[in-house]
């Protein structure tokens, strides 16, 4: 059927204005017949106070009229006094109303009403971190999703080892890639945003964001792990991230299990989910650095996270960070 | 659009678009992500869009993400027209705002949406129009039943109190 609940406000006045062909207008009182809350909205249109100079029952058109083609009175008055607060009326649909409210207390009591419904935004609501939303001349910004979504590709190094021994490895490739993460740059990550086409050559952490509480994960093969990032995913703003990893290398087989140090991730990783969940009160920062720790005691890939030169530090209330891969002679 | 036109674009409207989608979604969360999913998409396009046209691009670019947003999670408001008869809540107001807030809430999305493009931004009816995608005809009966639903159930809300 052409018409359901999504799209069908669409051709609501077509149908009241006759404007629907005959097997169109057929097919949307069928629609209506199924769907009586609809149909009983329509009837109040239909219903809604339409009535010209001659007495007769205009459709909706008359909106698009003068009114000072119609006569004020009591099935309509509410029309005007709408009319008057909207700043449709001419001056001498004005003096008409006036005089038509002075007669009618009644009326005058309606249109009292009407005139508080007249909202006014309150100001004290701000977007809380307009910062986040600035950009600098020369300077690139790690949407908050993307940064989300690099916190999280590193836990999930430890994840995808686990999920690699556990091993129903997955062989289906996710079907949206919103950003690819790789670590072939010496120096740092590299960011490709596929909607811009933008490289960034350094990752700017905020070092406040909250972080998602049930982002999960997907172990698709060596080098590709899929993201599920819950929050962007509410947002719509992305759904899921691939995050490429070739340079890592992590080992075919993980040489150590999971420590000590990082069994508090042990139950999530075990039920799939992102550590995350234990981390929801820390910061980002923290959060990395226990990741690289974590990464580190799995592969032995001797990664720190450390904070890049002051002179880069973005002005706000972002720190720059650089992801390093040390090898035992040189750090590179 | 220059950089600086862009920042001084966030600086003006970032709080009335995130007012506008708070007021319609009720939810903080939401509407932070719709601010800056549409200012990053302002971003991509800022060579594109002139200063001039920014705040039309920026509200008719959160509207259909959060109009996207509301109907992909089935969340469309319908009226209630019972309740709008029966309010269950009688008494607990303190102030003609809360009524008013309340009204605005049970408002069918779409009429409530446009009411807020109207009295928030002060926007014409072409204008609004022009964000939404309905016909100006469209946005002015949306307006008008708006406010006319509204104007009713503050009448029988001043009634029982």
């Amino acid at each position: 059927m052409k018409y359901n609940l999504d799209n069908y406000s669409q051709y609501v006045f077509d149908y009241l204005e006759g404007l629907l062909s005959t097997e169109e207008a057929a097919e949307f009182a069928i629609f209506l017949a199924a769907n009586p809350h609809i149909e009983a909205e329509i009837e109040s249109i239909k219903n809604f106070p339409t009535v010209a100079e001659d007495g007769h029952c205009k459709d909706f058109s008359y909106l698009q009229k003068s009114l000072d083609q119609v006569q004020i009175k009591a099935s309509n008055y509410e029309e005007f006094c709408i009319a008057e607060l909207e700043n449709d009326l001419s001056s001498l649909e004005s003096q008409n109303l006036k005089r038509f409210l002075d007669a009618n207390p009644v009326a005058q009591s309606k249109f009292d009403l009407l005139k508080k419904t007249k909202i006014n935004p309150n100001t004290l609501i701000q977007y809380p971190n307009k910062s986040s939303l600035y950009r600098k001349e020369t300077g690139v910004r790690i949407p908050p999703y993307h940064k989300i979504a690099i916190a999280a590709s590193i836990s999930l190094f430890l994840a995808s080892s686990i999920f690699y021994m556990q091993s129903n490895v997955r062989s289906k490739k996710a079907q949206i890639v919103e950003s690819r993460l790789h670590t072939n740059h010496p120096v740092g990550w590299q960011l490709e945003d596929p909607k811009t086409s933008m490289e960034y050559s350094t990752v700017v952490f905020e070092t406040n964001i909250p972080l998602a509480a049930l982002d999960t994960s997907e172990y698709i093969d060596r080098e590709t792990i899929k993201l599920s990032v819950i929050e962007s995913k509410y947002s719509r703003i992305s759904n899921d991230f691939i995050a490429h990893t070739p340079s890592l290398s992590l080992p075919e087989k993980p040489n150590k299990t999971i420590d000590s140090k990082n069994s508090i991730f042990a139950d999530e990783l075990q039920k799939g989910e992102v550590f995350m969940k234990k981390a929801r009160n820390m910061k980002l920062n923290d959060v990395l650095q226990l990741s690289i720790s974590g990464i580190n005691s799995l592969t032995e890939a001797n990664l720190s996270l450390e904070l890049a030169d002051q002179e880069q530090k973005f002005k706000f209330r972002s720190d720059n960070f650089q992801l390093k891969r040390h090898s035992q002679s040189n750090s590179n | 659009m220059t950089v600086a036109e862009y920042n001084l674009c966030v600086e003006k409207f970032a709080d009335s678009i995130y007012r506008f989608t708070l007021k319609n979604l009720k939810n903080a969360d939401r509407s932070k992500d719709i601010v800056q999913d549409t200012f990053e998409k302002m971003w991509v396009k800022h060579g594109e869009v002139q200063y001039e046209k920014a705040k039309s691009y920026l509200f008719t670019t959160a509207y259909h993400t959060m109009i996207d947003l509301i109907r992909k999670e089935k969340k469309m408001v319908e009226m209630d027209t019972q309740a709008m008869e029966s309010p269950s809540i009688e008494g607990q107001y303190s102030d003609i705002k809360e009524v008013l807030d309340v009204a605005v809430d049970q408002l069918p999305e779409d009429q409530r949406s446009v009411l807020l493009l109207r009295d928030y931004e002060g926007y014409s009816y072409k204008e609004i129009e022009k964000i939404t995608g309905l016909s100006e005809s469209q946005v002015k009966v949306y307006i008008y039943r708006a406010r006319k639903t509204m104007a009713d159930y503050l009448g029988s809300i001043e009634t029982i109190i």
